[in-house]
């Protein structure tokens, strides 16, 4: 199979840059499919507002998301900037 | 606040170095009590944070819809009733250091009016309990390490209308009534903002069939020229 493979990409130059096309894709969707965008803050669940506002700012409850049977992750951010330990 | 353990952020994902977190009160926690400082101004080893480098991070991890940078808390106060809350108020400055000048703000404090109120501090409750109409209990108890308990942003506080002018990204915080070590903040591009344009996260239908049709193609390709040589 791979030496088929290999047959068809060395005399195939337009299967070659399908394959090149095709990766380039997946290379460029990478990112994207590994963030959460956060939900609608007007929603309501169950009577309940999914965000509480303070000032300027709106903050969702990570369990409280998952209860109410939206996306959200919990676990440690594989990609993030600390701004302080304390 | 402290970089425990050799904490820092260089680099972070992609690669971006940003000011290594805050450090804390000589001593460190727990009996630390209170905190205040600054994280962007450029006080800690790898700042400033410019707002350029902070929007590049946002598109790079999270793509071109990732404008608004997402904060995450980890509270991590004691489980028990008298220690697990603990209160904070922030601002957050884009700064001109060029004129040493506040060029935008958003405030986060107990009072909504879209002013910096010092002293307007809010309580993030370690234990949180509503009930639904349907009187369904919905509990959250977010003491303990290792999971972003709340997730922040400010829907007004699109970084693209402040790059390419060399600003500064800068966020001075204080805590009180810190009974335990081990609170942490982040900004991260693990998630994106709502209403920030089309959402990336699943491909659409149209795009899949393509891509099957295009598989199909060159199998049908494939076996064709596999016949042809035999």
């Amino acid at each position: 199979m791979c030496e088929q493979l290999a047959s068809i990409l060395r005399h195939n130059v337009t299967m070659r840059k399908f394959i090149i096309a095709i990766a380039f894709i997946c290379y460029m969707s990478r990112p994207a499919l590994a963030v959460v965008v956060l939900p609608d803050p007007t929603t309501i669940v169950d009577g309940l507002p999914i965000v509480r506002q303070f000032d300027e700012f709106l903050s969702y409850n990570t369990q409280l998301l998952t209860q109410f049977s939206l996306p959200a992750l919990t676990d440690r951010p594989v990609s993030a900037t600390w701004i302080s330990y304390c | 606040m402290t970089q425990a353990g050799g904490i820092d952020n260089d680099p972070v994902g992609g690669g971006f170095v940003f000011e290594e977190p805050v450090p804390s009160v000589a001593g460190g926690c727990p009996s630390c009590g209170s905190f205040s400082g600054v994280w962007g101004a450029g006080a800690q080893p790898g700042g400033p944070v410019l707002v350029d480098t902070l929007f590049a991070y946002l598109q790079s991890q999270a793509g071109p819809q990732a404008t608004i940078p997402v904060f995450t808390f980890d509270l991590v106060e004691p489980g028990s009733a008298a220690d697990r809350d603990l209160n904070l108020i922030a601002n957050f400055q884009v700064w001109n250091p060029s004129t040493n000048t506040e060029v935008a703000s958003w405030s986060l404090d107990a009072v909504n009016n879209g002013v910096f109120d010092p002293g307007q501090l809010i309580t993030v409750e370690g234990l949180i309990e509503l009930t639904g109409t349907s009187g369904t209990v919905y509990s959250a108890s977010n003491t303990g390490s290792g999971s972003h308990d709340f997730l922040v942003f400010s829907p007004t506080m699109n970084l693209s209308l402040f790059t390419g002018n060399g600003y500064q990204f800068r966020i001075s915080a204080q805590f009180t009534n810190i009974d335990g070590g081990g609170e942490e903040a982040f900004i991260t591009a693990a998630f994106v903002a709502p209403n920030q344009g089309p959402g990336p996260a699943v491909p659409e239908p149209s795009t899949m069939v393509l891509l099957a049709t295009a598989l199909a193609g060159a199998g049908l390709q494939s076996r064709r020229f596999i016949r042809r040589k035999s």
